[in-house]
């Protein structure tokens, strides 16, 4: 009894001594408090931001996925105000407006009043173009960002990462970009605008004539997405399966990717303009060049195909009427007027399916297919269809741009494909509709089949896989 | 034994509290920065001119006032002056006039806090302003703001009638029995679904807009702010149209005219009648710092005008 009162005791004094030990003094791991830290930090960034005579270069990524960098000059002053000259493609007039730093999460700069750079971020910005369906709806399904009230998704508050002797690195504090703050040194802002709007205009006579990233002895097709943004496409022997943005701003002398880019084990960052070749070369040696080489698939001399999907179970009548359109095309294509007189060309139909989905009990398939012509070993894209089927319904929606060549040479061909392609698909009383799935060695295969009403013998069958 | 535990309780007791911290540090001076900032020559002039209402204009960007699920942008600094002008005049000195000094400066909202675009809903619909328990009142769109055309005018004041009627029936309710019934089971959360164009839809079932069709409140805060939009005779032609249920209409506009009247002591339609003056005066007056907004559909009839005088002359 003794021993356990004692034992209590004992446990009391010493939780008692634990718990009122606060008399010590704890040491600063810092020399300066959390707020001076803070306050020291702000002071720090207002006074670099306003030191820079002739500005700050800033390449923004509003939205790094969907778009490219644009640039801007800024010039701040110690009255927290600051003066924004966007790059000439902006197509946005200079600002003068205004600006803090100030304690958020870390130090953060705002610019708390409207200026050339809101532009990224004004909510109604996109609205009309998602009318118009320029941003398809995967985009607005994939991407939380893009949606109604999004706009290019820009930031005007940006978070201070570090400050460096020549540089400023910051985040945006929504889409968490990275914001380099560039110090102009050499050059004036405005002749460095001038000179990146000459090199703008080189990319975009370039970038219209279809692009590739050639590297290694290999090429990537390149396409110019949107506002200096590329796509980088992949191809297999069905058509394309990889798809990757390369986002990038334009410099004054070539242009700068967001992220470098490693494939087999090159890995790029920059490309200059280089007059005298016409192109753009990293210093690691790949280049943008116009297109040169085929793809693969391609190389035959002689081959000319058709790819669509795979149609290879569709009905001979049907194959037969290919075959036409095979002929005809070819037969266009010896017209010397055409190409400049290159008889070797050849048609690619290649597509692929983007959605598969049931909707109130009907199964809908949409595919998206390209229409190209290759001419000696340089491929043009001439047109695309979309494609959108149900058990009971076809839809078939053509789109044939100049495509990348960007000629008017291809003009007969968008008739003849489209006519061929009308005459044998876009009859919605022509056909019935049937859908079906089967499994092949573990794989899902989904065949549309298309027959005639008046001629069962007359089917096409699309096999997706 | 009990003894000896409550001996051991005040031991244990005292020892807690008297083994704190035995030293007393200066705290000096706050280290927070409570300095005014610098005033621009704008921010003068909202101070001098609203802290009589001890009402708080904000246009700089603070994402503690704004809606944080929305994509929002700050105003532009040019546009700040003409509206809170217009503001002054058409809003706060015609509420001021009608229903006295200590009326408007009680119930005025403490903050004002300007937004230079939309805020864009996910549905797509787009909203123009927000109140706040009295307190605070969100403008958006100010960048758009144009201080010479009455229809762009009332678009804001619009607004600010509908968040103020919001104020003055949180603060004082109106008789929301005889109210929701003349359109009882017709109020709808659907609203949105409801086209401005087809009139019949709304006007014909007694409401004002798609919009008030939402609830009883905002269709009473609707009916306010499409009177006072409005001269009197502008609202007795939108509520006569074909089409419109004009008798639930004006049953609705008495119970409002009523509560203004025995509530706040203020005849609605002499305060319409000052506003639509104010607006008059304002629109027909050009500023200096501001170009006269000229539709390029009046410019085109205006030279159209101009060509056939001249080929009179000519004759």
């Amino acid at each position: 009894m003794i021993y356990n009162y004692i034992k209590s005791i004992l446990f009391f004094i010493t939780a008692c001594l634990v718990v009122s030990s606060c008399v010590p003094e704890a040491e600063d791991v810092f020399e300066l408090s959390a707020l001076e830290r803070a306050d020291k930090n702000k002071e720090e960034c207002f006074n670099a931001l306003i030191d820079a005579e002739k500005g700050w270069l800033v390449e923004y990524y509003p939205l790094v996925k969907h778009y490219g960098g644009y640039t801007f000059i800024m010039n701040f002053t110690d009255e927290g105000r600051v003066e924004m000259t966007p790059e000439v493609a902006f197509e946005e007039n200079a600002t003068n407006s205004t600006f803090r730093v100030h304690s958020g999460q870390g130090t953060v700069l705002s610019f708390d009043t409207y200026g050339a750079l809101h532009h990224l971020a004004d909510p109604e910005e996109l609205l009309p173009k998602y009318k118009n369906q320029d941003i398809s709806w995967a985009d607005l399904t994939e991407n939380p960002y893009v949606s109604f009230g999004t706009g290019y998704g820009g930031d005007f508050e940006f978070t201070l990462d570090s400050i460096g002797e020549e540089q400023i690195y910051f985040t945006s504090l929504k889409r968490k970009t990275r914001v380099v703050f560039t110090k102009i040194k050499d050059t004036s802002g405005k002749d460095y605008l001038q000179a990146q709007s000459d090199m703008n205009a080189i990319l975009e006579e370039k970038a219209s004539d279809g692009l590739f990233l050639e590297y290694n002895g290999k090429q990537l097709e390149l396409t110019y997405d949107f506002f200096h943004k590329f796509n980088i496409y992949q191809h297999d022997n069905i058509g394309v399966y990889a798809e990757e943005p390369m986002p990038f701003v334009v410099t004054d002398t070539g242009i700068k990717l967001y992220e470098a880019l490693t494939i087999d084990n090159v890995t790029v960052s920059e490309f200059d303009w280089i007059e005298g070749e016409g192109i753009f070369r990293s210093e690691e040696g790949a280049m943008l060049v116009q297109g040169r080489t085929p793809r693969s698939e391609f190389t035959s001399p002689t081959d000319y195909a058709i790819h669509w999907v795979n149609f290879k179970l569709s009905s001979q009548a049907f194959l037969d009427d290919v075959k036409i359109l095979e002929a005809e095309m070819y037969n266009a294509s010896q017209n010397p007027g055409l190409f400049g007189g290159v008889k070797d060309i050849r048609f690619i139909m290649n597509g692929y399916p983007t959605a598969q989905a049931y909707y109130g009990g009907s199964h809908r398939i949409d595919i998206y297919s390209e229409i190209a012509a290759v001419r000696e070993s340089n491929l043009y894209l001439i047109g695309t269809t979309a494609i959108s089927m149900t058990e009971t319904a076809f839809n078939f929606a053509l789109s044939f741009g100049d495509g990348y060549g960007g000629t008017a040479g291809y003009a007969p061909f968008h008739s003849l494909v489209n006519n061929w392609l009308y005459n044998i698909l876009y009859r919605p009383n022509v056909f019935s509709v049937e859908v079906e799935e089967r499994w092949s060695l573990g794989e899902r295969y989904t065949n549309i089949k298309l027959t005639k009403k008046d001629n069962p013998n007359y089917y096409i069958i699309l096999e997706l896989e | 034994m009990i003894k000896m535990k409550n001996l051991l309780f005040v031991f244990i007791a005292l020892t807690v509290l008297l083994t704190g911290c035995n030293k007393e540090e200066d705290l000096g001076e706050s280290r927070l920065d409570t300095t005014t900032p610098p005033l621009s020559e704008l921010d003068q002039w909202l101070r001098n001119t609203f802290l009589p209402y001890n009402l708080e204009v904000k246009y700089k960007w603070d994402d503690f006032e704004g809606d944080m699920k929305k994509n929002l942008i700050p105003t532009e600094e040019d546009k700040v002056k003409p509206l809170m002008d217009v503001m002054d005049k058409v809003w706060i000195k015609c509420y001021e006039e009608e229903g006295g000094d200590d009326f408007i400066k009680s119930y005025i909202p403490k903050l004002i806090y300007l937004l230079g675009g939309a805020g864009v809903n996910p549905e797509g619909t787009i909203t123009q302003g927000t109140a706040e328990a009295g307190r605070k009142i969100v403008l958006y769109e100010v960048n758009k703001f144009d201080a010479t055309e009455a229809a762009r005018i009332n678009r804001f004041f619009h607004v600010m009638h509908h968040e103020f009627a919001h104020i003055l029936h949180q603060t004082t309710l109106y008789e929301v029995i005889g109210y929701e019934a003349i359109s009882k089971g017709k109020y709808r959360s659907d609203w949105s679904n409801v086209r401005e164009a087809n009139v019949e839809e709304y006007l014909g079932e007694g409401f004002v807009s798609p919009y008030s069709m939402s609830s009883r409140d905002e269709d009473f805060a609707e009916i306010i702010a499409y009177m006072l939009t409005r001269t009197r005779q502008e609202w007795d032609d939108f509520i006569s149209q074909e089409g419109a249920n004009t008798e639930k209409l004006k049953a609705k506009e008495a119970i409002v005219v009523d509560y203004f009247r025995n509530t706040w002591g203020i005849e609605l339609f002499d305060l319409q009648a000052l506003i639509a003056e104010k607006i008059e005066e304002i629109t027909t007056v050009v500023p200096e710092e501001q170009p006269k907004y000229i539709s390029p559909f009046k410019l085109q009839s205006d030279c159209a005008q101009l060509c056939s005088c001249q080929e009179v002359v000519h004759d």
